[in-house]
């Protein structure tokens, strides 16, 4: 990747209007994952340092350039299952946790996670 | 490939420049932990791309960077990061080797009361092994303490 830097304030279509380079900045995902079935292994990932097996069904994300604080807004995906209760919790400026629950149960499953929000 | 000068540069743009110029590395070390005696050990994992920037030196910030801003999230007023400037305009580390890179990613990602005492009382509480030396099935998972009979080509969790 070249370092040149284009500096614009604005990005415009021939026919569809005009974007400021802000929506581009501030709407880009700052974080996902792929963390296998048994949280053992990172398969893709952008800003992540690492990932923990805190349990079954449980994968704790670090992330390297961290948010500005706790409140983002995270998306949780089983890979190639039908859930009953993914979620996140245990957010922080430097992470989160991915939770899989099968019926009341914590599931071992791929997990994928992607998140918006602002950087530190 | 040489790093770029990233002084000054968001680490996530750093970050941006690693993912399209560095192949990733699977390292096979992981991190077991035990940060509560009514928790089951974890299992640290360390990111392919993390680990690239790593080796490569000139990107990631320094461990302290970290620190410094868990201290300004643990305050009972906070709200948002004053200080994320850190992260972006500290002088970035050097080259890692692999082991030196699992030393940071602990002091940056585990608790720093396991880490910092990880051999004291009368049991460890933190161990790095290889990936096959974790147990090969996720029988009883929650239930992994780490062993007490420690040795390079045993089971560390079970």
């Amino acid at each position: 990747m070249a370092l040149g830097k284009i500096k614009a304030d604005t990005l415009e279509h021939s026919t569809a209007g005009s974007l400021d380079t802000k929506f581009v900045v501030n709407g880009t995902c700052k974080c996902y994952h792929l963390g296998n079935t048994d949280g053992t292994s990172v398969l893709k990932s952008m800003n992540v340092a690492s990932m923990t097996d805190t349990g079954t069904g449980k994968q704790t994300i670090a992330f390297t350039s961290n948010m500005d604080g706790n409140f983002f807004s995270v998306c949780i995906s089983p890979q190639g299952n039908v859930m009953d209760k993914p979620y996140i919790d245990a957010e922080s400026s430097s992470g989160y946790r991915g939770n899989m629950v099968e019926g009341s149960t914590f599931t071992d499953r791929s997990q994928s996670t992607m998140l918006h929000g602002d950087l530190a | 490939m040489q790093t770029p000068e990233f002084k000054g540069t968001h680490l996530f743009d750093r970050l941006c420049w690693a993912k399209e110029s560095l192949d990733s590395v699977q390292s096979d070390y992981r991190v077991v932990y035990e940060d509560s005696v009514d928790e089951c050990a974890k299992i640290l994992v360390p990111d392919p791309n993390w680990m690239a920037c790593a080796l490569q030196g000139g990107i990631l910030p320094p461990v302290e960077v970290y620190w410094e801003l868990a201290k300004d999230e643990a305050k009972p007023d906070f709200t948002k990061h004053t200080r994320g400037h850190l992260l972006h305009n500290t002088k970035p580390i050097d080259a890692l080797t692999e082991e030196q890179a699992i030393e940071y990613l602990i002091m940056k990602d585990c608790p720093q009361h396991v880490w910092r005492t990880y051999n004291d009382g009368n049991k460890q509480k933190m161990v790095i092994c290889r990936k096959d030396q974790l147990p090969a099935t996720r029988e009883w998972r929650n239930a992994w303490k780490i062993s007490e009979d420690l040795a390079t080509n045993h089971n560390i969790a079970a």
